[in-house]
C-alpha cells in the first residue's frame, strides 16, 4: 500500500519505544504462565470443549447404520429355522440347543454382535451333532449341517456389509449373489453326500467312509 | 493393492474334522457324511482370487457451485469394464466438510462384465471448496475368502462461495490513517462534530470563523471540528486447531462463525472507506494486504470462502504462535488495527492479542462463544474463557463476547462497557 507508510508521527514514536526485541518475549510468557496457577490447577479436572469434527473422522461423519444388512440376516434366520426343524426331529436336547442357537443368530442379525453369531452358529452345529448321535437320518444331518454353515456364511457376510457399507446403502444384489453362491455349494455337497449315503446303505464300516472322504479332499486339493 | 486372506473360513476345517471324528467314534455314517459339507465349503473358499476391478466411474453433481445450505445431489455412475465382480463394495470419498443428508455414499453390488450401477445421495453445501477424495473399492471373491482394496480417482470439486452481506458495523478503535473516514479522532480540524476553538490565524477559511464570538467580544476565533479519519484494519481470523469448537453437536464451529463475522466486518468497513486486510492464524498461510475497492471486496470474499486456511475442518499441523506473530508483525502496516476473531479457547490467543496491542496495533477481539454448561468440564472451560476475556479487558483490549444472539446485539452490549 502506497499510503500506509504515513501514520501519525505520535503513533510511530510510541511504537518505536515499545518495540522490544523478540528475545524478551519468551521471558514475559513464562511469568504469565506462572501467574496463571488456576489454569494449571484445574488441568487434571479437564476443561473440556466440544471439538468440532475433524478430517480424521470423516468416515464417521457420514453416519452409517452399522447393523447387518437386512437380506442376509433374513437368510441366516431362515436357515437357522431349518436347523431347528431338523433338530426337533432328533429329540429334546438338540431342539433346545438349536433354538438357543437360533436366538443368538437372530440377535447377531439385529445388532452386528459377532460373538453372538459365532456362539449361535456353534450351538446350531452342536444341535445337529447331538441329533446325529441320537440317530438322525443322513439326509437330515446333511441338511442340518448345510443350513448351519450357510446361516453362518450369510450372517457373517451381512455383518461385514453392515460394518463396511451400512444398512442404509443398497446392498441387495450383493447379498443375493453371495447367498446364491453359498447355497449352491451347500446344495451340491448335500446332494453328493446324499448320493453316497444311498450307495453305502449296505452297511460298510464307517472307516471306509472316512477314507472315501479323505480321497475326495485329496482330489479337491489337487484340483485347486 | 495386493489381495489378502480374510481368514473367514479358517474354522471350517475344524468343523469338518469334528464331524468326521464324532462320526467315527459313535459309528454314525450320517455324521461322517456331514463332513462333505465342510469339505465343500473349504474347497469353495480356495476357488477364485479377489478380482482387480476395472471400472469406469463418473461423478455428477446437480450443482457444482451451489449457494450455502442448499442440497446438492451427487450421482455416481459405475460401469464394470473388466471381468465379473461377484462382490464389490464402493465407498465414495465425500469431502469431510459436507454432510450427507439423504441416501448413502456407500454401495455394495455384484457386477457382471459390462454391467453398470448408480449410487446417488445428497449433501448439504457449506462454504468452501470441497474436493472428493478417491473412491475406495473393495472386491472379494465369491466365498469371501480373499479381499482386495483399491482406490479410484475421480476428481470432483464443489465450490460454495457465500455472498458477503453487510451486518453489524464493528466499531473501530482510534488508530487511524491520514485519510478521511468515519472514525472520530481527538484531533481538531475539518469535520462535522464540534471540537474546540482556537485563536484565529491568518489564512483560516472564513466559514470557520466564529462570527458570534466576534460580535460578542470583538475577538477573532476559529472553530475546530473533530477530524474523522479512515483506518487500516486487518481482520485476523483464528483458524487454529484449537478454534474448531462448537457449542452443540453439528452446530457451527467458532471458525465458521468467525469467518462469517469477518465477512460482515469486511463489507461494512470497506463501505465506510477503511482499508481492510485479511489474515488467518493458521498453519496454512493466508494474507491479503489492506486495500479498498470492489475488486478487493471480491478478493476477500473468495479468500474467506475458498482458502484452505478457513476450511471447515481443523488443520492437521499445529501453529507456532511465536513465528506466526513475527510473520504477521512484519506484514502489518504500521498504522493497522487488528480485528481479531477467536473463540479464545486457550491462552495463546490472549498472549497474541496483548502482544499485538503492545506493539501499537490496537486490538479488538470478537469472540464467538463455543462453551456450554453440560458437564463440569464444559462449565470450567466457560469460566476459564471468561477469565481470559476479562484479563484482556483489563489490559485495555476491546472484547465483544459473542454468544448465541446476533453479532449486532453482542456489539451493542459490549459497547456499553467501552470508553470512547
Amino acid at each position: 500500500m502506497s499510503h500506509s507508510n504515513g501514520p501519525p508521527p505520535a503513533e510511530q514514536a510510541t511504537r518505536d519505544e515499545q518495540t522490544p526485541d523478540d528475545a524478551a518475549l519468551p521471558e514475559s510468557n513464562t511469568t504469565e504462565e506462572r501467574s496463571e496457577g488456576v489454569g494449571k490447577f484445574t488441568e487434571p479436572l479437564g476443561a473440556s470443549y466440544r471439538e468440532s469434527r475433524t478430517e480424521a473422522d470423516s468416515d464417521s461423519l457420514v453416519t452409517i447404520d452399522e447393523r447387518p444388512a437386512r437380506t442376509s440376516s433374513a437368510f441366516a434366520i431362515a436357515a437357522s429355522i431349518v436347523v431347528v426343524v431338523v433338530a426337533a426331529t432328533g429329540g429334546a436336547i438338540p431342539s433346545v440347543v438349536a433354538i438357543t442357537g437360533l436366538g443368538l443368530v437372530g440377535l447377531a442379525g439385529v445388532t452386528a454382535y459377532r460373538t453372538a453369531l459365532t456362539a449361535g452358529s456353534v450351538l446350531l452345529f452342536l444341535a445337529v451333532i447331538f441329533g446325529g448321535i441320537g440317530g438322525l437320518s443322513p439326509l437330515a444331518i446333511l441338511i442340518g449341517i448345510g443350513a448351519t454353515v450357510f446361516a453362518w456364511d450369510v450372517a457373517d457376510h451381512g455383518v461385514d456389509l453392515g460394518r463396511r457399507v451400512g444398512r442404509n446403502a443398497q446392498t441387495r444384489t450383493n447379498e443375493f449373489v453371495h447367498a446364491g453362491g453359498s447355497l449352491a455349494i451347500a446344495g451340491l455337497a448335500a446332494g453328493f453326500g446324499f448320493g453316497v449315503s444311498i450307495v453305502i446303505s449296505g452297511g460298510q464300516p464307517v472307516t471306509a467312509l472316512v477314507f472315501l472322504l479323505l480321497g475326495v479332499v485329496l482330489l479337491a486339493s489337487a484340483l485347486t | 493393492m495386493k489381495p489378502f486372506d480374510t481368514r473367514r473360513w479358517t474354522g471350517i476345517v475344524a468343523i469338518t474334522l469334528l464331524l468326521l471324528g464324532t462320526g467315527v467314534i459313535v459309528e454314525r455314517p450320517g455324521l461322517v457324511l456331514g463332513g462333505v459339507i465342510g469339505i465343500a465349503y473349504a474347497a469353495g473358499s480356495r476357488v477364485g482370487e479377489a478380482p482387480a476391478p476395472d471400472l469406469r466411474i463418473e461423478r455428477k453433481l446437480s450443482n457444482a457451485t451451489p449457494e450455502p445450505e442448499s442440497t446438492v445431489e451427487v450421482t455416481l455412475e459405475i460401469e464394470n469394464t473388466g471381468q465379473t465382480l461377484s462382490d464389490i463394495r464402493i465407498v465414495d470419498g465425500v469431502p469431510p466438510g459436507l454432510e450427507v443428508t439423504e441416501g448413502s455414499p456407500r454401495h455394495a453390488s455384484a457386477l457382471t462384465a459390462g454391467a453398470s450401477t448408480t449410487v446417488s445421495y445428497s449433501v448439504r453445501s457449506i462454504r468452501g471448496t470441497h474436493e472428493w477424495s478417491p473412491i475406495r473399492i473393495i472386491t472379494r471373491n465369491l466365498s469371501g475368502s480373499r479381499e482386495r482394496e483399491s482406490r479410484h480417482e475421480t476428481e470432483t470439486t464443489l465450490i460454495c462461495i457465500p455472498e458477503l452481506t453487510t451486518g453489524a458495523a464493528l466499531p473501530l478503535r482510534g488508530l487511524t490513517t491520514q485519510y478521511t473516514g468515519r472514525i472520530g479522532t481527538d484531533l481538531g480540524g475539518t469535520g462535522v462534530e464540534f471540537h474546540s476553538e482556537r485563536q484565529y490565524r491568518s489564512g483560516d477559511p472564513a466559514r470557520r470563523i466564529d462570527w458570534n464570538r466576534l460580535a460578542r467580544t470583538g475577538q477573532l476565533a476559529t472553530k475546530e471540528f473533530r477530524q474523522e479519519r479512515a483506518a487500516t484494519v486487518v481482520l485476523l481470523v483464528d483458524a487454529r486447531k484449537e478454534a474448531y469448537r462448537a457449542a452443540d453437536e453439528g452446530g457451527e464451529n467458532a471458525v465458521e462463525r468467525s469467518v462469517d463475522a469477518a465477512g460482515h466486518a469486511a463489507t461494512a468497513l470497506l463501505e465506510s472507506g477503511d482499508q481492510v486486510g485479511l489474515a488467518a492464524l493458521s498453519p496454512t498461510d493466508c494474507w491479503l494486504p489492506p486495500g479498498a475497492g470492489r475488486d478487493h471486496r471480491q478478493r476477500i470474499r473468495n479468500l474467506l470462502a475458498e482458502n484452505p486456511a478457513f476450511g471447515s475442518t481443523p488443520p492437521d499441523e499445529t501453529l507456532y504462535p511465536r513465528s506466526a506473530f513475527r510473520v504477521l508483525r512484519r506484514r502489518l502496516p504500521a498504522d493497522a488495527q487488528v480485528l481479531l476473531f477467536s473463540p479464545a479457547c486457550d491462552d495463546t490467543i490472549t498472549r497474541l492479542a496483548r502482544r499485538f496491542d503492545a506493539y501499537g496495533h490496537l486490538v479488538t477481539l470478537v469472540s464467538p462463544d463455543p462453551t456450554t454448561d453440560e458437564t463440569a468440564g464444559m462449565v470450567l472451560a466457560a469460566i476459564e474463557r471468561q477469565n481470559r476475556l476479562s484479563q484482556l479487558r483489563r489490559s485495555g483490549i476491546r472484547v465483544v463476547d459473542w454468544g448465541e444472539d446476533s453479532l449486532a446485539s453482542a456489539v451493542a452490549d459490549a459497547r456499553q462497557g467501552w470508553l470512547r
